[in-house]
């Protein structure tokens, strides 16, 4: 009786889990804490789990509640996981590299379907590896961009393909890597593509017919607001992807969007000027993708200090005012305090390692030192061009105002050399050779929001390829390349629980309530963990 | 002297070599229409993104020896080149991503060229060196060649195709100054641990933010938890290996050093 019982609620919950994801829902995430319905939990992109089950006082006592191997395609090379789980009443959906989706009961970790695209053998990505970062959902689809840049809507309850769009040519480099941001009846998309010298933007897509709406070029054409920082031609090769989710706040009705490096990425003399919008966070209309407010953080940057870094949505008192705030902890070693309103300088400080700006100043703009720039015969830079962090993500709690960020310490000997653009191909203009091993280190690091001051750090062995997540139960839980995934006191940075997954980890950790029991959930290699306390 | 130079076995003409590297690379790739240009165009790229590990004529130094014809990891050109593309997992050995095709094929037209180069004259007798490295030098109480020794060192089996002379005789007479690493991390960096109970002295031989693995010099692994330890320190600038200027002659370093160079699998 009991196990009928039991089947019918769960028969039920199947039912509900397949239905409508409302973007009211997607708004309001707040108030279903058991889901996770967005890349970085909500359009505010915290990271935060306000589930507090899981806390100080019992996270020793964290365990594996299931595992899922994940299947990567043939494809040689594919086996990197950067995903982000969506939760959504009870089902969880993933992706697998290079661009398979999977659904997953969330209470076992059993299948429930599996989709992956046609992909042509000799797909190309260069400058980065064979990988994708999660889903989007709206009402009753699930969202994925893939590898040869496409985007495809799949029918949530059986992964069916719904409509297939190609959002770029994949044959002169552009790709999707990101998870798609979905707000009121569209899909936003940025792409991947500026080590091969493509011309970024960000795109918006119906999301019933997954016709283009819009599309923001993150490089001005001639005559364009922002193209009097280029010269030539040099903007039609001039970079400036887009391939991190961005975030959204429904009341200003802004989302914001992060752009990566001017290419190509380490000979500046190709394309002299700031290079707008590359290294910079934008503020576009969701309605029209008209740019509202920018602001660089490298101007003409010859590092590969891509701004795709997730910005941190936050209201907070600052100098005695109330303010809509944006935080971001940047690829170039300096954190930056925005007004997200207007895109106004608030502050910003370094909070890592680097060698290349005296600080900021009064406007936010770098004070370079000289002798920085890549050299031909190689200069010694700290942060290396993977940065003092890069996309995973950073995580904020609100409770504290505290800002976590995963920290590589690591420089770089930065090369210069000649390059000509040729479709399809790398257009960098040079290379670098890092400062590995023991030579490199990592750190969770724990700063106030207002100040960029640092509370807390806890070492790691080698830069990072995770990101954090605080929790309302006052944990911060990360992961290492060594296969570590660990829980923080948020309080002190000291380490109270930790397990070792057998691969390095490189993706999110995010958390859920199934059956109304918290769980976090992070991948070590190529399997999903899925851990709780009972 | 009579003896010195004959370890490398490497003195084919260059161009019988250049025939027999035609014939491993039997494949159809781009190296078969490149140019002179085309090699200057690879040893460039080789300076910037190879040079360091493995020396500036591909003699081996941190990474393995190329100017040979044969390459353990590659037997054909199509090989070489997507090793230079992905890298070999596990090793130091990094994918070389941040370069066009052109340039990947022109840098493995270069790294075979090395293959023609003629090695350079031993220092000393490899004959001399073997008897060395088995009786004075006590080498086989730490390092293995053929099976045969305690594997307390690395593994010597390959090392003349593994590492140039150069600097194996740094490795002889300054240990600390020249310690084999994988990915930046050295393969068998000195730690010290204390606990309340012991103090354990060895090699590293895995490190996470939680834990750390140790072998002392009797073979002994000692794993701990970085929670019970009270203190733990890496000790860089030193090897447990004895430096050699103290136990071998300059001549005996230059013997055992050609002996060590004649551990290949090409015979």
């Amino acid at each position: 009786m009991t196990r009928s019982i039991a089947i019918l609620v769960l028969a039920v919950a199947t039912s509900i889990a397949f239905a409508d994801v409302s973007f009211q829902r997607l708004v309001n995430a707040d108030d279903e804490p058991q889901n996770w319905l967005t890349y970085s939990g909500t359009f505010r992109s915290e990271r935060f789990a306000a589930l507090d089950q899981i806390d100080v006082d019992n996270v020793a006592d964290l365990k594996v509640t299931w595992a899922y191997q994940m299947q990567p395609s043939s494809f040689s090379g594919a086996g990197l996981v950067e995903t982000t789980p969506i939760v959504v009443d009870g089902i969880m959906y993933i992706t697998e590299p290079p661009s398979t989706v999977t659904a997953l009961d969330a209470l076992t970790g059993k299948q429930i379907w599996t989709w992956s695209p046609d992909m042509p053998e000799d797909v190309l990505h260069i400058g980065f590896p064979k990988v994708n970062r999660g889903v989007a959902v709206l009402d009753d689809a699930v969202y994925v961009g893939t590898l040869d840049a496409h985007l495809v809507a799949l029918d949530a309850a059986t992964g069916a393909v719904r409509w297939d769009v190609e959002v770029a040519d994949n044959k002169i480099g552009f790709a999707l890597t990101l998870a798609p941001l979905a707000i009121d009846g569209k899909i936003i998309v940025g792409v991947s593509g500026a080590e091969a010298g493509v011309r970024g933007f960000v795109d918006a897509y119906d999301s019933a017919t997954g016709e283009l709406l819009w599309r923001f070029h993150t490089i001005p054409a001639p005559g364009e607001p922002g193209s009097e920082t280029w010269q030539g031609d040099a903007w039609q090769t001039g970079g400036g992807s887009t391939w991190l989710t961005g975030s959204y706040d429904h009341d200003l009705e802004l989302l914001y969007w992060t752009v990566g490096n001017p290419a190509p990425d380490w000979n500046g003399d190709l394309r002299p000027g700031d290079n707008l919008y590359s290294c910079s966070l934008i503020a576009l209309d969701p309605e029209s993708g008209e740019l509202k407010w920018h602001f660089q953080f490298t101007p003409h940057d010859t590092h590969d200090w891509d701004a795709n870094q997730i910005p941190i949505l936050l209201d907070a008192e600052f100098d005695g005012a109330d303010r809509k705030l944006v935080a971001l902890a940047n690829r170039n070693a300096f954190y930056y305090l925005l007004d997200r309103e207007t895109g106004e300088f608030l502050h910003g400080n370094q909070y890592s390692r680097q060698t290349w700006a005296a600080g900021l100043d009064e406007t936010g703009r770098p004070i370079v030192l000289p002798n920085t720039d890549p050299t031909e015969e190689g200069n010694l830079i700290w942060p290396s061009l993977q940065g003092a962090t890069n996309w995973f993500s950073p995580s904020y709690s609100p409770p504290t105002q505290q800002f976590f960020v995963a920290t590589r310490l690591m420089g770089a000997i930065y090369y210069k050399a000649e390059v000509e653009y040729e479709p399809g191909q790398p257009f960098l203009g040079g290379g670098e050779q890092a400062l590995s091993g023991d030579e490199a280190a990592g750190a969770i690091r724990a700063l106030d929001v207002l100040t960029g001051e640092r509370q807390w750090q806890f070492d790691l062995q080698s830069p990072p390829w995770a990101g954090v997540m605080a929790t309302a139960g006052g944990l911060v839980i990360g992961g290492s390349n060594e296969g570590n995934v660990f829980a923080l006191d948020a309080r002190t940075g000291d380490a109270l629980w930790n397990f070792q997954t057998g691969g390095a980890v490189r993706s999110n950790p995010m958390s859920f309530a199934v059956d109304g029991k918290q769980r976090i959930a992070v991948t070590g290699g190529t399997t999903l963990y899925v851990f709780g306390v009972e | 002297m009579g003896n010195r130079g004959i370890a490398m076995q490497l003195r084919l003409p260059a161009m019988l070599t250049f025939v027999f590297i035609g014939a491993v690379g039997h494949a159809q790739t781009p190296i078969d229409t490149m140019t002179d240009s085309d090699l200057d165009a690879g040893e460039s790229v080789f300076r910037v993104h190879c040079a360091r590990c493995h020396g500036m004529q591909g003699e081996g130094g941190e990474g393995s020896n190329l100017a040979r014809p044969r390459l353990r990891h590659a037997n054909d050109d199509q090989q070489l080149y997507d090793l230079v593309d992905e890298g070999i997992p596990g090793t130091g050995m990094p994918g070389v991503w941040a370069i066009s095709d052109e340039q990947r094929w022109q840098v493995t037209y270069y790294v075979r060229s090395l293959g023609q180069l003629v090695s350079g004259e031993m220092p000393g007798d490899p004959i001399a060196g073997k008897a060395i490295y088995q009786g004075k030098g006590g080498c086989p109480a730490c390092h293995i060649v053929d099976g045969q020794g305690r594997g307390i060192g690395p593994e010597l089996t390959l090392i003349g195709e593994q590492r140039g002379a150069e600097h194996l005789r740094v490795a002889l007479d300054a240990p600390s100054e020249s310690q084999p690493s994988t990915a930046g991390y050295m393969d068998f960096l000195t730690v010290r641990a204390q606990t309340d109970y012991a103090d354990v002295e060895g090699m590293r031989i895995n490190e996470d933010a939680f834990s750390v693995q140790i072998r002392d010099i009797a073979g002994q692994v000692h794993s701990f938890r970085k929670s019970d330890l009270v203190g733990y320190e890496k000790v860089f600038a030193h090897s447990l290996m004895p430096e050699y200027t103290a136990v071998l002659s300059e001549q005996e370093r230059d013997d055992l050093v050609s002996y060590l160079m004649t551990l290949r699998s090409e015979q």
